[in-house]
């Protein structure tokens, strides 16, 4: 027992006499020796550390503080095979030990200076170790690491930090393959006083190249002003550079740690890529759950062709994880304010507002390369000019990958928009003397056009609504029209991003709910050509097809047709309209003039009916008219058959009478046996012309609105002749000129009862003596 | 420089006709007025710098070369009427500038001008610049009958390339065409105005014959009655010209009032080609005139006929005619007594007639009876009429018994191509002819034997067939011989129109109405032709130049011609009216040297003659 004492008590005597002789002389502690065994014991714990010289100071301050000095040359951490690697050709280290706890603790780190700062850190995950390396550490490592972790910080949990100084010549940081930081950082730290002052960093990284910024510098303070590391961190600075393949950019950041891994931010930037500027400024909240960014101004500038400005004022957007809001009023700057047919008169608001807001189901933080889907609102604020004014509302349910708009997008909008034109005959001056001017007779018209595309329009369906509605009025007029369809494009080319197959059409119908417009006066003698000859080809004409295609159906309704008023026709002429006019075929449809009342053949008579069908094939457009004319004992039919360009005309009569009696009385009022010679042939004349369709219906409603004195017709030239009594004393020529007319024989009458005729061969014995008389001749 | 050729290519058996400028060493085959061209040099000084510069309306100002004006429709849409009150000229009151140009684009391409330009003036009015007429280059027709000949149609190359030049062009092909036995054609017509070339696609459809004609019937006519007045023989080709023809001799004839065919087509009927729609009037025809003939005469003329006399539509008619050489009473009955035969008639008639001539003047009463027939082929017609004829004549004056009488058996025939008749009004073509012969003796109720031989006409050639006709040749003759024994002189028992007279514008231009012989004894025999050339639609005006010369030869005993050659050669113009034709004629009498006449005689007869008329055709 006595020696189990003695030897008990001569280890610990020996152990205090260590413990005394390295409290005396630190330096033991330390040496190149010690620290080789730290750096094997740090590799076991997964921290490779290494250098190729190392000098080790010790100071003894007190009896438990000491002070120690650690030089390296050519200090590294990691290896090429690991996450990071870093080398610093030389690093000083000093720190102060208090053993008067009995457990040591540094109360002094500091100075501490790392230079010729070589690294790579890779968070890609990917290094050149295997997976299965990687995944296979070293026994026990895990356990030292935990060690590690758990000694270091508690090592340094009192320590006052003196000046810090690391400095890299080159650090690159790799996020992924393609996403790869590089430059020269210098992170300093003045010394602080005690622990509890506020601790600043500043950060300077020189000569950043990433997939975002090049030529970058940052100036960045980190400062945690309730001091150590614990807190609420501040950051603030400013970063700048060159953006890849575009300006340059320039940003004040200011941030403050919120807890728990929140920052609220402020930045106030400026971009600048040849002439195209960006200013922002703005603020937010960024956490792990969170980006909030309230814009609180921003400008673009010359980005859009067109728009000089887009600015947004208190435009915020707010992402946490599935969601994404927005609420963005914006206002464009236009270069100039757009116009109508290049007018002033018809310019567009210059500073259009729009309000756009979001709400949607995206991932995060929001990334626009991922699927967003979720509703878009735009409010295009009403807005009025000296002619127009006009607003929008768009509802829109999105689906799809904002960067891939909008291929395989799904976009079902409910468009509430409204373009109104408040003073139609203001807008005739304004384009009266441009290519655009509105063309007689609707240019005496006055009054409102409303623009309006309203209703579900859908990607998918490739399908936007309109809406055109016009009321107008002048003297004598009126054109109310009513017209819906929709512009069409082939959502599937859309989507795939082809604009050459979008394909666009227009499906339009057009109802002439109240119309009544006034036709030019045409004179008897000559109607105008006003439609090119069909069989004339011009060049222009057999230009290439254009892509726009249209399809538009006219219609009256039912009981209001469009009344035409004219100078042949003492009242209106009611039409109804049912036609389809497209891009691709001729017209199609009816036009049919409705049962009316005029004057026909000086009398009474009306309009059954007369009816233009017309066919894509254009030999197939048909005519069918009936004309009613009643006398006393009976009622004449004018039927008009045929084609437009060849009507056939047919008389009946009930009761039945023959054809030249029919035109007899039609013609001249009386039977035929009444007739004096000059009608008589006239008649013949008129059937020769009718049965030859001779007479288009232009023709044939002027004989019949207009007393007929003569009417002569050649089959041998296809033309005729009329002459009509204007009025008492008047008459007029219509169709071909009396010498345009090469009869057979030389017998021109020239009046009721007076010819000229030449005659051949009167005396027997000179047959080719010829005589020309002026002679009255008369049938009885 | 568009004097045309054609080219003529069979295509998948359907030939093609192409009218194009002609090329090369064909140029110098320039159209024949312009060659004129260089002697009207002294009017380029006068020409130049008249470009036409015109208002059309306050705002609208057209300068061009070419005069172009607007009518009055034409005019009120591009101008508006500014003035107007009314609703529906209020609504037209201002026309927009595009609205405007619009409608002078379309009003200056109906006169063949498609590259128009249109500037703004200092006032922001339009200055319209109508560039140059686009005018037809080319004409090629497919489709159509061989015998088409459009080579014929000249006149279109150069042309302005119009509506109005398409409707012409297309109206002659289908008036072609029907000619030639198609009834039904179609036609597509397609111009190009960079090209200015004209494509015509014809379809002639079916060849037919005169199957049949579709007649409506007159009341109191036989159905059958009307076929006396056709062009054609039926199974002949059809010709829509003979139709033409047919209507135009029956409202002559005055059977009708009015009449005319149109073909049958849709659907075709197997037994008739044509429909013929009648206008009948009144049977009864009243006629009052006065007028001159081609000897400057006045004349009086009073008639009255019933035209539609029983079922075969026969005719009577009684006029009267006067002027200051002849005066004349005629009646005569066309009578066609059978009907189903409708061109056989028998005519009885009676002439009293004074004539007051230069060499003569006489009083005379014919009484005649003629039955006859006509016949119309595919291209010309006969007419044949013979019978006794008892003619009193009294001479007044002159030489010739005072009273003579006659009773002879006269037949006449006539033969006429159709287009001679067709184109009557406007001769360029075909053939008439005419032989009589009359035969007497003194031993049946005859003062005098004498037979007398008749034979004239006249014949025309369309140069090279053209349309309308460039160069058209004429010549007429007349050969007459009166057989007797009766001796030329003063004692002679032969009548005075036994006795035969040149001079006039009937044959020898060249000399006074009936100047020769230089006696009033007439002659016994006759020979005259006459020839013509005249170049037709080269100047404006319708105005024709003429070249002619006329020859003549007289006998003083029956089948014999004795010198002197009287012959006139001589020049002048035919303007075209619608009325009928002016010429003027100036022509040199000459007579060729002969111990028979003597030189005072000859001077006396060589000498300028001028004629003017109206009607007469050559």
């Amino acid at each position: 027992m006595k020696w189990l004492s003695l030897s008990v008590l001569a280890v610990v005597v020996s152990i205090m006499l260590a413990l005394t002789w390295v409290v005396f002389h630190p330096d033991l502690l330390l040496s190149p020796t010690t620290l080789q065994w730290a750096a094997r014991l740090a590799k076991n714990a997964g921290v490779t550390l290494y250098w190729s010289q190392v000098e080790a100071d010790a100071e003894s301050l007190s009896l438990f503080r000491k002070k120690f000095a650690l030089r390296f040359n050519d200090l590294c951490t990691g290896s090429p095979g690991e996450s990071f690697q870093v080398c610093f050709a030389r690093a000083r280290f000093e720190f102060t030990v208090d053993f008067s706890g009995g457990i040591p603790a540094i109360t002094n780190l500091g100075p501490v200076r790392l230079t010729g700062g070589d690294g790579v850190v890779n968070a890609s995950g990917e290094g050149d170790e295997t997976a299965e390396e990687r995944e296979q550490p070293q026994p026990g490592a895990q356990e030292n690491k935990g060690l590690i972790a758990g000694i270091v910080p508690e090592l340094l949990q009192k320590a006052a930090l003196g000046r810090i100084w690391i400095e890299f010549d080159s650090l690159q940081v790799l996020l992924s393959k393609e996403e790869s930081f590089e430059g020269a950082v210098r992170l300093s730290k003045r010394s602080t006083e005690s622990l509890a002052g506020s601790m600043n960093w500043d950060l300077r990284v020189f000569g950043l190249t990433s997939p975002y910024l090049n030529e970058a510098t940052a100036r960045l303070r980190i400062s945690n002003p309730s001091g150590g590391w614990k807190g609420n961190w501040q950051f603030s600075g400013d970063l700048e550079g060159l953006i890849p393949g575009g300006g340059y950019a320039r940003s004040d950041v200011r941030a403050q740690e919120k807890g728990s891994g929140r920052f609220a931010y402020e930045f106030d930037g400026t971009y600048d890529e040849q002439g195209k500027l960006i200013s922002a400024r703005g603020r937010g909240d960024i956490g792990p759950n969170e980006i909030a960014v309230h814009m609180l101004s921003a400008e673009l500038e010359n980005w859009i062709t067109g728009i000089k400005t887009v600015s947004l004022k208190r435009c915020s957007f707010r992402s946490i994880p599935g969601s994404l809001t927005a609420d963005c009023p914006l206002t464009l700057g236009l270069r100039s304010a757009p116009r109508l047919g290049g007018l002033p008169e018809l310019a567009l608001p210059v500073s259009p507002s729009m309000r756009i807001q979001a709400d949607l189901k995206t991932a995060f933080p929001p990334d626009p390369g991922n699927a967003a889907e979720g509703s878009l609102n735009i409010d295009l604020e009403p807005a009025s000019t000296k002619f127009l004014s006009g607003g929008a509302t768009i509802r829109a349910r999105i689906a799809g990958v904002p960067t891939e708009f909008p291929r395989d997008w799904r976009l079902d909008t409910e468009v509430e928009s409204e373009l109104r034109l408040h003073d139609f005959r203001r807008l005739v001056r304004a384009l009266s003397s441009t290519d655009w001017a509105v063309p007689a007779p609707f240019n005496a018209l006055d009054g409102n056009i409303r623009l309006a595309i309203s209703g579900n329009a859908s990607l998918q369906e490739g399908r936007v609504p309109l809406n055109f509605e016009t009321q107008l009025d002048s003297r004598g007029q009126r054109l109310d029209l009513d017209a819906s369809g929709a512009f069409s494009f082939d959502a599937l080319a859309l989507q795939s991003g082809s604009k050459k197959g979008l394909s666009p059409r227009l499906d339009l119908k057009i109802l002439l709910s109240d119309v009544r417009l006034v036709l030019p006066r045409l004179q008897l003698r000559a109607p105008p050509r006003i439609l090119p000859d069909s069989r004339i080809h011009r060049q222009r004409e057999e230009a290439g097809a254009s892509a726009f295609k249209y399809r538009i159906q006219l219609e009256t309704p039912e009981g209001s047709p469009v009344r035409l008023v004219s100078n042949l026709s003492k009242r209106p002429v009611p039409v109804h309209l049912r036609l389809a006019l497209s891009d691709s075929e001729p017209m199609s449809g009816t036009v049919r003039i409705a049962d009316f009342p005029l004057k026909l053949f000086r009398r009474d008579a009306s309009v059954q009916h007369i009816t233009f069908t017309f066919s894509p094939e254009r030999e197939k457009t048909r005519l069918d008219g009936v004309l009613r004319v009643s006398y006393t004992d009976y009622r004449v039919k004018v039927l008009l058959l045929g084609s437009l360009e060849e009507p056939s005309i047919q008389l009946t009569s009930d009761p039945p009478l023959p054809e030249r009696q029919l035109l007899s009385v039609l013609l001249f009022g009386r039977p035929l046996e009444e007739l004096d010679p000059m009608q008589s042939e006239s008649v013949g004349s008129a059937r020769a012309a009718l049965a030859d369709s001779a007479l288009n219906l232009a023709s044939l409603y002027l004989l019949a609105a207009t007393p007929i004195e003569s009417f002569g017709y050649d089959p041998s030239s296809g033309l005729f002749s009329a002459k009509v009594r204007l009025g008492e004393g008047t008459s007029l020529n219509l169709g071909a000129e009396a010498g345009e007319l090469s009869q057979i024989g030389i017998r021109r009458r020239l009046s009721r009862f007076w010819t000229i005729t030449t005659t051949v061969g009167a005396a027997q014995e000179h047959d080719s003596s010829v005589m020309a008389f002026l002679e009255w001749v008369n049938r009885y | 420089m568009f004097a045309g050729e054609l080219n003529r290519e069979p295509i998948l058996g359907s030939p093609v006709f192409a009218l194009q400028p002609a090329g090369g060493a064909e140029r110098g085959k320039m159209r024949f007025w312009l060659k004129l061209l260089p002697g009207l040099t002294f009017l380029v000084p006068l020409l130049a710098g008249a470009a036409s510069v015109s208002v059309t309306c306050p705002g609208i100002m057209i300068q061009s070369d070419i005069p172009v004006t607007l009518n009055e429709t034409e005019r009120y849409l591009v101008c508006g009427e500014a003035k107007s009150e009314e609703p529906f000229r209020s609504a037209w009151k201002s026309i927009p500038r595009s609205q405007a140009v619009f409608f002078l684009r379309r009003f200056l391409e109906s006169r063949g001008f498609y590259e128009p330009q249109f500037d703004r003036s200092e006032d922001g009015g339009i200055i319209v610049k109508p560039g140059a007429i686009t005018r037809a280059a080319e004409v090629i027709v497919n489709g159509a009958p061989p015998d088409l000949a459009f080579q014929r149609h000249r006149g279109i190359l150069g042309r302005a390339l119009t509506p109005e030049l398409l409707d012409e062009v297309e109206q002659w092909i289908k008036n072609r065409v029907q000619s030639i036995g198609y009834p039904c054609p179609l036609l597509q017509t397609a111009a190009d105005v960079n090209t200015g070339r004209i494509s015509i696609a014809v379809e002639p459809g079916a060849f037919r014959n005169f199957d049949g004609i579709s007649a409506e019937s007159i009341p109191g006519t036989h159905d059958s009655a009307l076929r006396r007045f056709d062009a054609f023989a039926f199974s002949s080709p059809f010709n829509a010209d003979f139709l033409r023809l047919s209507a135009e001799r029956t409202v002559i004839e005055g059977t009708l009032l009015s009449t005319y065919f149109d073909t049958i087509c849709s659907p075709p009927d197997p037994r008739a080609t044509a429909r013929q729609s009648v206008v009948p009037g009144l049977p009864h025809i009243l006629r009052f005139g006065f007028g001159a003939n081609t000897e400057g005469l006045v004349l009086a003329r009073t008639s009255w006929r019933n035209t539609r006399l029983g079922s075969g539509g026969s005719t009577f008619d009684v006029s009267a005619f006067a002027s200051t050489k002849e005066q004349r009473l005629d009646s005569s009955f066309n009578w066609y007594f059978n009907p189903n035969a409708p061109r056989n008639y028998l005519q009885p008639s009676l002439e009293l007639r004074h004539q007051n001539e230069e060499p003569f003047e006489s009083l005379s009463v014919r009484l005649q009876l003629a039955p006859g027939t006509t016949w119309d082929g595919d291209k010309s017609g006969i007419r044949v009429e013979g019978g006794p004829v008892w003619d009193l004549i009294k001479t007044l004056r002159g030489t010739g018994p005072p009273t003579s009488r006659l009773l002879s058996l006269e037949a006449r025939a006539w033969i006429q191509t159709h287009y001679f008749e067709f184109y009557r009004a406007s001769p360029r073509a075909g053939l008439l002819s005419r032989v009589t012969a009359a035969f007497n003796d003194e031993k049946v109720l005859s003062d005098v034997t004498a037979q007398r031989l008749n034979w004239e006409g006249q014949a025309l050639w369309n140069w090279r067939n053209y349309f309308p006709p460039l160069l058209i040749g004429g010549v007429r003759w007349s050969l007459r011989t009166t057989i007797t024994n009766e001796p030329l002189t003063n004692g002679s028992l032969l009548p005075s129109n036994f006795r035969h007279y040149l001079g006039g514008l009937a044959d020898l231009r060249g000399f006074g109405r009936n100047e020769l012989p230089d006696s009033d004894l007439g002659a016994l025999s006759l020979a005259y032709a006459g020839f013509e050339l005249r170049l037709s639609n080269q100047l404006p005006v319708s105005i024709d130049p003429l070249l002619f010369v006329d020859l003549g030869l007289l006998g003083r005993k029956s089948f014999s011609l004795d010198p002197p050659l009287y012959w006139s050669p001589g020049f002048g113009l035919r303007w075209g009216t619608p009325f009928g034709a002016f010429r003027a004629t100036l022509a040199r009498g000459m007579v060729t040297t002969d111990k028979t006449i003597s030189f005072a005689s000859r001077e006396q007869l060589s000498h300028w003659q001028f004629y003017f008329s109206f009607g007469e055709e050559f």
